[in-house]
C-alpha cells in the first residue's frame, strides 16, 4: 500500500486545478507499478496502490480517489473480490468512479456491476491498459460521470445470432450507433467517431430505439443499460 | 413347536420329491438378494419344519446367530435338533427337528438350495460393491479432472496471461520512448506489442475452453449466458434456476450445455436452439433442443458418447432423441440434492 499527500488537504482551488486522483489496486506488483508509471506519464496522479481489497477499502476513505481501478480477481480467493470491492466502494462512497478489469469480461459481471447506477462505472478487459490513450480516456469518461463498456463484449452481443429480432431490421448506421451507446459513448462521442453530425446521431437513436421498440431514455447511463439489457437478452 | 417324531415317518421319497420341486420353487421364489428371513421361511415351508433355524457364524467368528438374532450353539445342538452346514462351509448351518435325519436327501436338498441362495445373495452383493467402487472411482476420476481443469485456468490466469498483460503495457512503453528518436524501432516495437495482443486473446480463449472462470464465480447463470453469448447458432435461454450446486453438478450441466451447443453448430444444420434448466426435486435436468436435422448418434467414439459417459459418472442419464429430419433433443438428469 502506498500514498501520496491529499491535495485536498491543500483547499478546493488547488484540487480544482489538480491532476485526476486515481488509486490502482492490482495484485500482480510488475503490473501494479507499470500501471503507476505510464498513468503518472499519461499526467493522472496516482495516489496510492493497493495489492488487494482490503487495502484498497482502506485507501478510498483516506485518499478520497476520483478514479479507483480494480483487478477483479485479488487475493485471497482470486475471484471476484475487485468486483465486490468496487460495488461496496459505491455503496459506501458514491461518487467515487471505479473501473473493474478483467481478463474474461463476462456480461453477468457486467450487469452485477452496473445494477444499481452505472454511472462513474467502467468494466474492459485488463489488456487495454497495454494503450495508453484508450485506457486514460477510459478513466477521464468514468471520472465524468460515463460508462464504460469493453468494446469486445459489447460486439459479442451486437454480433451474436439471432432469430426473428428486430435487432435484424437495424441498417448499419444504426447498428453502429447502437455497438457506442452500449459502450457508454455519448451522442457527441458517436458523432465524432462516426463522423456524422449530432444531429444525425439523433435521428438514428430515435429510428432504432422505435424499431427496438424502446423508450427513448434522455440521460446516457439509463440508455446504456437499457440497450445491454436488450442485446443480452 | 417341534413336528411329532412318528408323523415324520410318513414322509415317502414322492414326498422328498414334491419338497425339493418346493424347495426349488421357494429358491425361484425368492427375489433376488432377500434377507435371509424369508429364505428361513421359503425353506421351512418347503420342509414342512417350522422349527427350522437359518444361522451364520458371526464376523468375529465367535459363535452363531440365526435369522431371528437368537444365538445358537451348534457344536452341541439342543437336544431333539440337527445341524447341517450349508454347502460344505461353516459360515451358514441350518438347524433342524431331528426327526428328518431320517430323510436325508431332503437335508441335503434344502441345504444345497440354502447354499445356492446365499451364494446368490453374496454374488450380487459383491457386484453391487464393486458396481458402487467403479461409480465412486469413476465421480473421484472426473472430479479430479475438473479440479485440474481449474488450477490449469488460474495458472494461466496468474502466469501466462498476466506476464503478457505487463509485457504489453512494457511494450508500450518502450514504444513511446523509441518513437520520436528511432522511428524504425518504434514500428518494431509495435509489431512485437501487436503479437503480445493476440497472443493474450488465444491465451483467453484457451483457458475458457478448458474451465471458464464465470462458473466458478458465478454459478449456472453466468456460465450458461456466456456460452450462449458465444454459441454460433441463434440460442435462447427458456430456464436457469438461480442459486449454487455442488461443484461437480454445476460443472456436468456445463460441460452438457457446452458439448452440445459446439454438436448442434457441428453437425445440426439448425437456426436455432433452447437451453432449459430446471431443478427438481432430488435432480437437475438439463436440456438443450436445436431445430436441426436430426440424427444424432451416441455410438462410441462421438461426443456424445463422452458426455453421457460424463453424465453417468455423476450418477446421471443422458437421453437424446433426435430422429431424423426432426431436430435434436438431449436431455440430461442428474442427480442434485
Amino acid at each position: 500500500m502506498s500514498v501520496t499527500p491529499d491535495p485536498e488537504a491543500a483547499g478546493p482551488a488547488a484540487r480544482a486545478r489538480a491532476a485526476l486522483r486515481v488509486v490502482i489496486a492490482e495484485d500482480a506488483v510488475l503490473l501494479r507499478e507499470g500501471l503507476r508509471r505510464v498513468l503518472t506519464d499519461a499526467g493522472l496522479e496516482v495516489a496510492g496502490t493497493a495489492g488487494d481489497a482490503a487495502q484498497l477499502l482502506h485507501l478510498v476513505p483516506a485518499l478520497h480517489p476520483d478514479v479507483v481501478l480494480a483487478d477483479i480477481r485479488m487475493p485471497p480467493t482470486q475471484t471476484t473480490e475487485g468486483l465486490q470491492a468496487a460495488l461496496e466502494i459505491r455503496r459506501r462512497w458514491p461518487g467515487t468512479a471505479v473501473i473493474v478489469v478483467s481478463q474474461h469480461v463476462e456480461t453477468e459481471h457486467l450487469f452485477e456491476l452496473l445494477a444499481d447506477d452505472p454511472r462513474g462505472i467502467g468494466y474492459v478487459l485488463k489488456e487495454r491498459v497495454a494503450d495508453i490513450a484508450q485506457f486514460t480516456d477510459a478513466i477521464r469518461r468514468v471520472a465524468a460521470g460515463e460508462s464504460v463498456i469493453d468494446p469486445e463484449v459489447v460486439s459479442r452481443l451486437v454480433t451474436r445470432p439471432r432469430r426473428d429480432s428486430p435487432l435484424q431490421t437495424l441498417t448499419e448506421r444504426e447498428l453502429a450507433v447502437l455497438a457506442l451507446m452500449a459502450e457508454g459513448r455519448s451522442n457527441h462521442a458517436i458523432a465524432g467517431q462516426l463522423y456524422m453530425s449530432p444531429k444525425t446521431v439523433e435521428t438514428h437513436i430515435g429510428n432504432l430505439f422505435s424499431k427496438l421498440a424502446l423508450l427513448p431514455a434522455a440521460e446516457d447511463h439509463r440508455r446504456v443499460l437499457a440497450v445491454l439489457t436488450y442485446l443480452r437478452r | 413347536m417341534l413336528l411329532a417324531g412318528p408323523a415324520l415317518f410318513v414322509i415317502s421319497t414322492v414326498r422328498a420329491r414334491t419338497a425339493g420341486g418346493a424347495l426349488g420353487a421357494a429358491i425361484v421364489d425368492l427375489e433376488p438378494g432377500a434377507a435371509p428371513g424369508r429364505l428361513r421361511d421359503a425353506l421351512a415351508r418347503a420342509l414342512g419344519d417350522s422349527t427350522l433355524q437359518l444361522a451364520f457364524r458371526q464376523p468375529d467368528g465367535m459363535g452363531y446367530l440365526d435369522t431371528a438374532g437368537q444365538i445358537i450353539e451348534v457344536a452341541q445342538p439342543d437336544p431333539g435338533r440337527a445341524v447341517m452346514p450349508v454347502a460344505g462351509s461353516d459360515e451358514a448351518v441350518l438347524v433342524y427337528d431331528e426327526g428328518l435325519k431320517l430323510e436325508p436327501q431332503l437335508i441335503r436338498l434344502t441345504a444345497a438350495a440354502a447354499s445356492m441362495a446365499l451364494e446368490h445373495t453374496r454374488l450380487q452383493a459383491e457386484v453391487q460393491a464393486q458396481l458402487e467402487q467403479v461409480r465412486a472411482s469413476r465421480e473421484r476420476i472426473v472430479e479430479a479432472g475438473d479440479a485440474e481443469r481449474r488450477r490449469l485456468e488460474r495458472d494461466l490466469h496468474d502466469g501466462a496471461q498476466q506476464r503478457l498483460v505487463t509485457l504489453s503495457l512494457a511494450l508500450t512503453m518502450a514504444r513511446h520512448q523509441a518513437a520520436s528518436a528511432d522511428p524504425e524501432l518504434g514500428s518494431l516495437i509495435e509489431s512485437a506489442s501487436k503479437e503480445a495482443r493476440e497472443a493474450l486473446t488465444e491465451l483467453r480463449e484457451l483457458a475458457r475452453g478448458i474451465h471458464p472462470a464465470v462458473l466458478t464465480e458465478t454459478g449456472l447463470t453466468g456460465a450458461i449466458q456466456a456460452l450462449v453469448e458465444r454459441s454460433p447458432v441463434a440460442t435462447t435461454i427458456i430456464a436457469v434456476p438461480d442459486g449454487r450446486f455442488p461443484t461437480a453438478i454445476e460443472a456436468t450441466a456445463y460441460f452438457v450445455v457446452s458439448e452440445a451447443l459446439a454438436n448442434v453448430a457441428k453437425h445440426a444444420m439448425a437456426s436455432g436452439a433452447e437451453v432449459t434448466i430446471r431443478k427438481r426435486p432430488g435432480r437437475l435436468v438439463v436440456e438443450v433442443s436445436d431445430d436441426g436435422a436430426g440424427g444424432a448418434r451416441t455410438e462410441k467414439g462421438s461426443g456424445l458418447r463422452g458426455l453421457a459417459d460424463r453424465v453417468a459418472s455423476a450418477g446421471g442419464v443422458l437421453r437424446v432423441d433426435s430422429p431424423p429430419g426432426s431436430g435434436t433433443r438431449l436431455e440430461a438428469d442428474i442427480p442434485c440434492p
